[in-house]
């Protein structure tokens, strides 16, 4: 029979534990400590995909997110569109998810449009088309097929920018910004090798780990997934602090609280189990983690990320 | 004017409705109610105008109207591939038969047709996309080149690791499709792979938990964000500070929700 | 809205988190690591706290947890095979519901 304090805290009000996860994620928004941010190497490979492209060169961008997954694909599709704007690239951009095209014609505007980028030669939003995995081959086939006309319903052969773009392999790659379904596995599974077009991806932290397959295989060439890469992608490009490595002190600290909350479950539970050696071990190792950690983000505070 | 008024009117709307959101936390009420009813109403209207501004009329009417019928009717010219589009509209309109229930059974021809195209789709994209390559990329000699020599040159744990590199894809890989083999009993020699497999397809779970607390919480950092830092620019270079607006329509939900409270009491264990 | 909804579930997982994730067996340890290894690598502060921690996510990543994912993909790409034929030849006609 466990104590009635082990019981008790147990079964806390899920309340309280929604209280503690958000102040331990607010808090750190209002007084963020700068930590080191070192880029990682499918991070690298992205950057160095888009800094190998040519001048002037045409890429497919397929922003597939909607506002459900704003927080962490507008971050980084405005990250990926600065850097292609900023590296002379030409853009043509495509939505597949079907609430998704006017966040997605936001970002472009914010990036493209107030930067004095001319619609149709610069950049292209393409737009919606419903069918999923199905418009992918399509666009293989035929892009003015699939897309006879632009988001705004304007015949898209008018566009200084598709002249001598007729098929995605007229493209010097494609980058795929993904939320999920349909997204980079599916422009995997239907493009990349049939048109062996150069490819990367930038994914919410959900779908990274089952795209580290196809970065192990080289199918992607590049793969950002979750806010820390996208911090680390935007330590690799430079100036203005982008959001990403704003929200990495928080990002941190809420990290931080479920492990303590795990652990806290998991000594409670060998508590009750009448485990008290192992349970006695288990919180002294979180102890003198959570100190350890406090002294070294104390210590790495110093230097700017 | 206009234009401060719309802006200010479109920043409380959507603080107040992350808000609303937000109160489901404490408990179901009203307004977390409300607002659900609004987003469900508000996704379902704006899905339905996309498909028809961006589908619907570019990729069947227009080309239909324009090319088809109006160049054969107006200019007598026939465009074979334009007017066949008539076959995808008449099979659109037939699953919308499905509502209909003597003529129910007709929204299969269309249901067959979409089945077939994604699974011929599935098919190719499978192999081609998935299978081969991520075979292909498991064909790997035993040792990564150079890892020996790294591991010899500077022993360390992480250049023995990158000597088990190789070895853990192939084994790894191997024994979790051992245990997807369920045609042949696991026990003895294949009992053993599956079991190595489930431990590798566990490690794989806990790598998916991981990151998908990471988008979980970078879900509620972007909102917190955007109801405390940020700020929103309005008409004539004046600045509101988010967190301002936010405190306001905070207190008018929290006095709701206390008399709502109060009038229909604490809530049922 | 609809990023509010999703940004819920930030708080539903700490709370599923603290009432549920019980390392109770040798499977359970395996996935418990390997997720506080990924959640503590996926920000800075592991790096912090020990600088060669980044190289051991990253092998975690890309060779440990890749094995699995694998052998997923092989094993979905397969069943969907399998299943698109079934469903081309006619022998799988789960689709066409009985009214």
């Amino acid at each position: 029979m466990a104590a009635p304090w082990i019981e008790k805290l147990e079964g806390i009000d899920r309340r309280a534990v929604f209280l503690v996860m958000g102040l331990a994620i607010t808090l750190p928004l209002l007084y963020p400590v700068p930590l080191p941010i070192n880029p990682t190497q499918p991070v690298k490979d992205f950057h160095r995909f888009i800094e190998n492209l040519p001048l002037g060169s045409k890429v497919l961008v397929s922003d597939d997110w909607d506002p459900g997954s704003k927080a962490e694909l507008q971050t980084v599709s405005l990250i990926v569109h600065r850097h292609l704007r900023d590296r002379g690239v030409r853009v043509i951009d495509t939505c597949l998810w079907q609430t998704g095209p006017a966040a997605v014609a936001d970002v472009l505007d914010r990036i493209y449009g107030k930067a004095g980028k001319v619609y149709g030669e610069d950049y292209l939003f393409l737009g919606f088309k419903e069918g999923r995995e199905l418009v992918m081959p399509s666009l293989g086939n035929s892009i003015p097929a699939t897309y006879p006309a632009d988001a705004r319903g304007t015949p898209i052969g008018q566009f200084p920018i598709m002249q001598g773009v007729r098929r995605l392999s007229d493209l010097a790659g494609l980058i795929s910004i993904s939320a999920g379904y349909p997204g980079t596995k599916e422009w995997v599974q239907q493009v990349q090798k049939r048109y062996s077009i150069p490819m990367v991806s930038a994914c919410s932290g959900v779908s990274a780990p089952e795209y580290f397959a196809y970065y192990e295989s080289k199918q992607l060439q590049g793969l950002v997934g979750g806010m820390k890469a996208f911090a680390e992608y935007e330590k690799l490009l430079g100036g203005k602090t982008g959001f990403a490595t704003l929200a990495m002190t928080s990002q941190a600290a809420g990290h931080y609280m479920l492990v303590l909350l795990i652990l806290l479950g998991n000594v409670l539970y060998l508590l009750k189990r009448e485990m008290r050696t192992w349970a006695l071990a288990l919180a002294l190792a979180s102890i003198l983690l959570y100190a350890y950690t406090l002294y070294a983000v104390s210590a790495a505070s110093g230097g700017a990320p | 004017m206009n234009g401060v008024l719309a802006l200010m009117m479109k920043l409380i709307l959507q603080i107040f409705f992350t808000l609303a959101v937000f109160s489901f936390l404490y408990r179901d009420n009203p307004i977390y109610r409300l607002a659900e009813h609004v987003f469900v109403g508000v996704a379902a209207g704006y899905g339905i105008v996309v498909q028809f501004h961006t589908v619907f009329m570019p990729n069947l009417v227009r080309p239909l109207r324009d090319e088809g019928v109006r160049a054969l009717l107006l200019h007598r010219q026939f465009h074979l591939g334009a007017l066949l589009l008539v076959i995808p509209g008449i099979l659109g309109f037939m699953i919308f038969l499905k509502f209909v229930s003597n003529y129910a059974w007709l929204a299969r021809w269309p249901m067959a047709v979409v089945i077939g195209y994604y699974s011929g789709a599935a098919i190719i994209g499978s192999a081609q996309g998935d299978l081969i390559p991520q075979i292909q990329a498991n064909v790997l000699p035993i040792v990564r080149a150079g890892a020996w020599g790294r591991f010899i040159g500077s022993p360390g744990i992480f250049t023995f690791l990158d000597v088990l590199y190789n070895p853990i894809l192939i084994i790894g890989t191997f024994c979790c499709l051992i245990y997807f083999f369920f045609s042949k009993e696991h026990t003895g020699v294949t009992g053993g792979a599956a079991a190595v497999g489930i431990w590798f397809l566990m490690i794989s779970f806990g790598a998916s938990y991981g990151s998908t607390v990471m988008t979980r919480v970078s879900l509620f950092l972007e909102r917190a964000y955007f109801l405390l830092k940020e700020t929103t620019m309005l008409p004539g270079s004046v600045q509101v500070a988010n967190w301002k607006v936010t405190a306001v329509v905070l207190a008018l939900l929290v006095g709701f929700l206390v008399a709502h409270r109060i009038k229909t009491g604490p809530e049922k264990a | 809205m609809q990023s509010t909804m999703f940004a819920l579930l930030a708080f539903f997982i700490s709370s599923a988190a603290f009432r549920a994730f019980r390392i109770r067996s040798t499977h359970a340890v395996l996935l418990g690591v390997t997720a506080l290894v990924v959640i503590l690598g996926s920000v800075p502060v592991g790096e912090a706290v020990w600088g060669q921690f980044p190289t051991l996510v990253a092998w975690v990543m890309n060779c440990l947890q890749t094995a699995g994912k694998r052998s997923i993909l092989i094993g979905a790409a397969l069943g969907a095979i399998a299943t698109g034929m079934k469903m081309i030849v006619g022998a799988e006609r789960g689709y066409l519901a009985r009214d």
